[in-house]
């Protein structure tokens, strides 16, 4: 064999490799429209529905990831047009570089929950841009290491639902900075989220949320503490307490360092709580924004 | 068979005419072993002929290489069918709880099922008020709603976060994560 023998074979290879994948997405184009029109139930352009679908493959849109998002569509007999409207704003966003996933489930949701068409997309847009900041913040606290992606796209999903759950970005700010501060993990990050979240269940001001989580973190508390902090107010209620007085106390010790960190114990009953905190009978702590070298900016909406 | 005699008669005339010369001692017993290795290469397997013809094709096997790291990578990043590989994550057996004592059905749908209403049925613990379901998902924060009877839409109580969606309506918040994995340094 000569080269040029060699040469025109590896030619012919390279040539039909992207020609097989080529033909592979029109296969791939082809199975979605189908399963799409045995969907609908109204009358629907072919034509229309095939440019969405070969837009969204091309703009890089997973073929698993597309399919369920058409089937969805079509099984609610979303018109076409509003389809494409919302693929192309799923295409722009992944364009970004912003995780898309959060965005289509939003989607997802509200086709299933029959909200009508106008509305998902009026929130499309705000949606957008409140991805846009978490995507940015949840970028910040990345690392290099393996698994990051998977990191900053759980980190970002977490910061979009503290959003839905109602804190601004002043809070998740304020919040990003006291980790960034401790140099911690963004996994550290994602607890303090998750107790953010949790402690809404309580009759407490966002505000209050956010003074608690910041000055554990600047006190050096462990996660594991901070994520004590819900069971400590369950319990606490349970015996009677008022959440503002539990709330009081328990700022009041952390900010004394009266709890060390890494107090909290667990009971033999399958609750939590603090060895300081039950001893102490003194109230009347500053509170969030005042009296304190930290404070808090304060941005949170209150109930 | 005429016709053979007369070559075979032919041939020893010929053969009688040459001027016979004294061989070397040893060239038959030579020729022999020369004949027996010949014999014994086409008798080896399949894998020393394979390196034999590569030793001497080298083009082949340089051909061979070039495309292949040429052919793989294209068909790798070309494919769209792969599964996209999630490392490091965990796997979680969850089991969601609804109570309801009229219900005919609840069906559990959320993130993990991109909010399709026909995967997830939730059983009825019989004699009990309660309807059950166990599904295996990964690390994660997953939104999600009971659907009661194919049109009441349902928060989980149990759940420890409640949140509104983008539309105005309520969801449960679950999330899994490693309790663990605390205070890594950056």
């Amino acid at each position: 064999m000569r080269p040029i023998h060699i040469f025109i074979l590896i030619s012919v290879i390279i040539i039909l490799v992207p020609l097989f994948s080529y033909c592979a997405s029109n296969d791939d184009e082809d199975v979605i429209v189908k399963m799409a029109l045995e969907k609908y139930t109204i009358h629907v352009d072919i034509e229309q529905l095939r440019n969405a679908v070969t837009e969204s493959l091309d703009g890089g849109i997973p073929f698993e990831d597309l399919y369920t998002f058409i089937s969805s569509s079509a099984k609610a007999n979303r018109e076409i047009a509003e389809v494409s409207y919302y693929l192309n704003e799923i295409v722009d966003l992944r364009g970004k570089g912003i995780p898309e996933e959060v965005l289509m489930n939003s989607i997802l949701e509200g086709i299933a929950k029959g909200i009508p068409g106008k509305i998902i997309r009026e929130s499309i847009s705000s949606i957008g841009m409140r991805l846009g900041f978490c995507y940015h913040t949840a970028t910040n606290h990345s690392s290099r290491r393996r698994g990051h992606s998977n990191k900053v796209e759980l980190l970002t999903k977490a910061l979009f639902t503290a959003m839905d759950s109602g804190f601004s970005e002043n809070d998740i700010n304020t919040i990003s900075s006291a980790v960034q501060k401790q140099k911690i993990s963004p996994s550290f990050f994602l607890q303090s989220l998750r107790t953010m979240m949790e402690l809404q269940r309580f009759e407490l001001e966002y505000k209050e949320i956010i003074w608690l989580i910041e000055i554990s973190i600047d006190k050096g508390y462990r996660i594991s503490d901070i994520r004590a902090f819900p069971l400590i107010f369950s319990s606490e209620t349970r015996k009677g307490l008022n959440e503002e007085d539990i709330y009081i106390r328990l700022l009041h010790d952390i900010e004394n360092d009266m709890m060390p960190p890494g107090s909290f114990t667990r009971q033999a009953g399958g609750g939590w709580e603090s060895q300081s905190g039950r001893e102490s009978t003194r109230s009347g702590s500053s509170g969030p924004g005042g009296g304190s070298s930290s404070s808090s900016n304060g941005s949170g909406k209150g109930k | 068979m005429k016709k053979l005699q007369f070559h075979d008669d032919f041939l020893k005339k010929q053969l009688g005419s040459f001027k016979r010369i004294k061989t070397p001692e040893g060239t038959v017993k030579r020729l022999y072993s020369r004949i027996k290795e010949e014999e014994d290469a086409q008798h080896a397997g399949f894998v020393s002929n394979f390196f034999h013809i590569l030793r001497l094709r080298r083009e082949i096997v340089i051909a061979v290489l070039a495309t292949l790291l040429l052919a793989v990578p294209l068909t790798f990043f070309s494919t769209k069918s792969l599964i996209a590989m999630k490392t490091g994550q965990k796997v979680y057996v969850v089991r969601f709880i609804h109570e309801n004592e009229s219900a005919q059905s609840v069906k559990l749908i959320g993130d993990f099922n991109n909010w399709n209403s026909d995967e997830i049925d939730m059983q009825r613990i019989s004699g009990t008020p309660f309807w059950s379901t166990e599904i295996t998902l990964r690390e994660g924060l997953y939104k999600y709603v009971f659907l009661v009877d194919e049109a009441e839409w349902t928060i989980d109580p149990l759940a420890p976060i409640i949140v509104k969606d983008n539309f105005g309506q309520q969801s449960s918040i679950i999330v899994l994560l490693d309790d663990l994995e605390e205070n890594n340094n950056l």
